[in-house]
């Protein structure tokens, strides 16, 4: 047998050393924790007196495909280039209330006419001053059904707009339609000269201009000195990483690469929350986690069954498989910050009446049935929690992950589900949700449910600006819904977010954009 | 010898076309399209029809297919549905990225598995020789997002010597991008040396029993010599057959490596557009990576004919 002489090994062993020594080096030549991209300045925090302010973003929802907003509503896009570049007719705030924006307020001249006045010298991002028919331009981009916008549907009420001067735009609509003005908290204005570059090098009246954007690897944005609001933004120059991987989204912010982290599992909490100086905290979003049925198909045609369902379900444990043991439940489709919230109406967890309402429904034995869920993180520990519920009461739940992209084509397009659990989140008006799900002909409607009755309260609500006449029939919307239980929502959609000193301020607002332009010591 | 490699390229684009076409039929078919993906709860039978009519998907499958395929023949990958991008572009930017991180973490393989493995030979049955092997297993046998995620914490989060994620350009600077690709590659490494390190022991060992070994060590030819130039030239035939099949496997780890590590690659490229059912960029990722799979192990067979006299002897013999 013959062998490596010594000096071979002591050779081989110094090759070793070598490379030892020169990852030493390259660690010495970046120094410690260092950005991910050339030009970060360090570890997500102020430099020195004289240098700019940078904060970092690691998030959760990854990259988006196109920068166009107005295009592509997911939260990925929101959160970066809807929070940092753009400004809005109308602005909302983290906990759920409409401010002026770009219009300094609105009036509601008729039930179908709403004025909205703009504010002064307000300058977009190419230098161009903003008037009146920017607004309108930036709507009727979106309003087209061919021009694949999602907010195309949304926006159809919408008869025309009309400039009454150069800072004075007056909405004119084909039928009373009050959730107008939360959707003015989410359809960017844009100098349309700029439409074409919006997918790539988007252009707005932000707090921040962009500045560069490479996929998967980073979106940059710097201080817009010419915002009107000149207390804003706070610092000189924000970062989005993209970082879908739960492993590496937690690193980046333990690492110090992230001044602040949206989106982790709710288990992560403690364990960032040790990090010296950091925050935790959860936000929710106008939206919800929910369980909705094939009304179409038995045995779920029967409001009995469906009703069993919901009268097993506990909502508080669901919650708490979601986003941990401070997690609240929902029960209504209506977010708790909303000023429509009907705090009254809650969904009992009653097995024993479950059990009764089966046997009535001539299935005392119970069932077997598939139930769907999405392949996400969030909703991904929900899949015993749920199964176990249901055995209490004799039904059998084979649940099937499915890749989201399957789940919607499914349970959304071709219907072709029983049960499912899913989330969903609108602009914060009750209405924007509500009637695209419950309505017999909605969008979303996916349950094929139907209730005449339910179809005029909505669209009575819709139909209104009176505060209290909406209150009052969106209390009753949600009566039928806990009675008839086509859809049984059990959480609001959290965020969890985690915070350095130095992006102080930042949040999630209920409409996944970020509050950005406060964020920063 | 040239017939042969002529023979494996024609060998190679039947291959790519009948990919082109398995491709191209499986993304079609999957559940869920784009449209669904990009409006999600607010389709309108409107929107999607104008959204349908806009991308082509509204034509027969066949159309399309051949829509498509007439146009890579001229070199054009067609348009990203999600971003509105030159498919061409996309891959051109991402792929080398990739590319270099495959390349990087395989070399830094061979680095250690060929000594690793010449010495577990040369010292059969020793300690050093079980080392080697068992530790070649245990490596061999950690997945990729293990690997990752156990660098990212010790040497990006607690020692803090490399970022824990992102990407530099290596043309804007080399060491950043050095230092952003080490902890990527090494996780490629870790699990390509194993099959590697434990291929060329195989190797050494069965070409350490031959005659010629034999004869070259009663000629009082040196040991390392011995090892290294008289068995280890042969034995490396082998071992680059089992490298370029490792290419596929490479691939494959590299989609997730770089979803760990959020590096901007092809990999993490073709999770996104299979996930919004980008059908431009996932049919044309997936055919380069097969063409790349197919040149690479042709490539192989020809440098193993090369190196190999055997080989090209039977070549020759046939022809």
């Amino acid at each position: 047998m013959s062998a490596l002489p010594r000096r071979q090994f002591l050779t081989l062993a110094a090759g070793g050393t070598g490379a030892a020594a020169l990852a030493g080096l390259l660690a010495a030549c970046g120094g410690s924790g260092s950005g991910t991209q050339p030009t970060t300045s360090g570890s997500a925090a102020t430099d020195d007196a004289a240098g700019p302010t940078v904060i970092t973003i690691g998030n959760s929802e990854g990259d988006p495909a196109n920068l166009d907003t107005g295009m592509q509503n997911t939260f990925a896009n929101l959160s970066t280039v809807g929070s940092a570049c753009h400004a809005y007719l109308l602005y909302l705030t983290a906990d759920g209330a409409l401010e002026g924006d770009l219009a300094t307020g609105y009036e509601a001249e008729s039930e179908t006419r709403i004025r909205f006045d703009l504010r002064e010298g307000v300058t977009f991002h190419n230098g161009r001053a903003m008037t009146a028919q920017d607004v309108v331009d930036s709507f009727e981009r979106l309003m087209d059904p061919e021009s694949g916008s999602p907010y195309a549907a949304l926006l159809t009420p919408i008869d025309s707009i009309e400039v009454l001067d150069d800072l004075t735009v007056a909405f004119n609509l084909s039928q009373p339609y009050a959730p107008l003005t939360a959707l003015c908290s989410q359809i960017p204005i844009i100098p349309i000269e700029t439409a074409d570059q919006q997918a790539t090098a988007p252009v707005g009246a932000g707090p921040f201009t962009f500045e560069a954007w490479e996929q998967d690897n980073f979106m940059a944005f710097t201080r817009f000195e010419d915002y009107y609001d000149a207390s804003f933004p706070k610092v000189d120059e924000i970062r989005f990483l993209p970082r879908g991987d739960a492993t590496a989204l937690r690193s980046g912010f333990q690492s110090g690469e992230s001044s602040a982290i949206a989106g982790f599992a709710w288990p992560e909490m403690e364990s960032l929350a040790s990090l010296e100086g950091a925050t935790v905290g959860t936000s929710y979003i106008n939206g919800f986690n929910y369980i909705s049925f094939n009304c179409r198909v038995a045995p779920f045609d029967d409001v009995r069954v469906r009703k069993a369902f919901s009268l097993a379900l506990d909502r508080t444990l669901m919650a708490t498989a979601e986003n941990g043991p401070d997690a609240e439940p929902a029960h209504v489709l209506i977010a708790a910050t909303s000023p429509y919230f009907p705090a009254d109406l809650t969904a009992p967890f009653d097995p024993t009446e479950a059990r009764a309402l089966l046997d009535e429904a001539g299935i005392p034995e119970g069932f077997e049935v598939e139930a769907l869920i999405p392949d996400l993180p969030l909703l991904r520990p929900l899949e015993p929690v749920w199964q176990s519920l249901m055995a209490d009461v004799g039904i059998t739940l084979n649940t099937r992950l499915l890749p989201p992209a399957d789940y919607v084509a499914r349970v959304f397009t071709n219907f072709e589900f029983s049960v499912g659990i899913a989330g969903d989140s609108s602009a914060p008006d009750p209405a924007l949700f509500l009637d695209r799900y419950l309505m017999t002909d909605g969008a979303s409607n996916h349950m094929g449910y139907s209730n005449g009755e339910l179809d005029e309260i909505l669209a009575a609500a819709s139909a209104t600006f009176d505060e209290a006449e909406r209150t009052d029939l969106y209390h009753r919307a949600m009566e039928i819904v806990l009675e008839e239980a086509p859809i049984m929502p059990f959480i609001q959609i959290p965020v969890n977010t985690a915070v350095y000193p130095e992006a102080a301020g930042f949040t999630v607002r209920p409409n996944y954009l970020f509050e950005v332009r406060g964020a920063g010591s | 010898m040239t017939t042969a490699v002529i023979r494996r390229l024609g060998v190679g684009l039947l291959t790519l076309w009948v990919v082109s076409v398995l491709v191209f039929l499986i993304i079609h078919n999957l559940p869920g399209d784009p449209i669904s993906v990009l409006l999600r709860q607010y389709a309108t039978p409107e929107t999607r029809a104008a959204l349908e009519a806009l991308w082509g998907l509204d034509k027969p499958l066949t159309e399309q297919y051949l829509a498509w395929l007439g146009n890579l023949l001229t070199g054009d990958f067609g348009v990203s549905i999600s971003s509105n991008l030159p498919v061409g572009q996309i891959l051109a930017e991402r792929l080398p990225r990739t590319l270099l991180l495959m390349t990087g973490g395989l070399l830094l393989a061979l680095l250690v598995a060929i000594p690793g493995g010449m010495l577990a030979a040369s010292r059969r049955g020793s300690a050093v020789d079980h080392g080697l092997t068992t530790g070649s297993l245990v490596l061999q046998a950690q997945p990729e997002f293990w690997i990752g995620s156990l660098l990212v914490l010790t040497f990006g989060v607690t020692l803090a010597w490399f970022p824990t994620s992102g990407y530099v350009d290596l043309a804007d600077d080399p060491v950043g991008w050095l230092r952003h690709s080490v902890m990527p590659m090494l996780t490629i490494a870790v699990v390509t040396t194993g099959l590697l390190l434990r291929t060329v022991r195989a190797s050494m060992l069965t070409e350490l029993q031959q005659d010629h070994i034999l004869l070259a060590r009663s000629n009082g030819v040196r040991p390392w010599r011995v090892i290294g130039w008289h068995a280890g030239r042969n034995a490396v035939a082998p071992t680059l057959t089992v490298v370029g099949l490792q290419v596929g496997i490479l691939m494959s780890g590299a989609v997730i490596t770089e979803r760990v590590f959020g590096y901007p690659g092809m990999g993490l490229t073709l999770v996104n557009a299979l996930i919004s059912r980008d059908y431009p960029v996932v049919q044309s990722g997936i055919l380069v990576f097969a063409a790349l799979f197919i040149v690479t192990n042709t490539v192989v067979d020809v440098v193993s004919m090369w190196l190999d006299p055997r080989t090209r002897a039977t070549l020759q013999g046939a022809r």
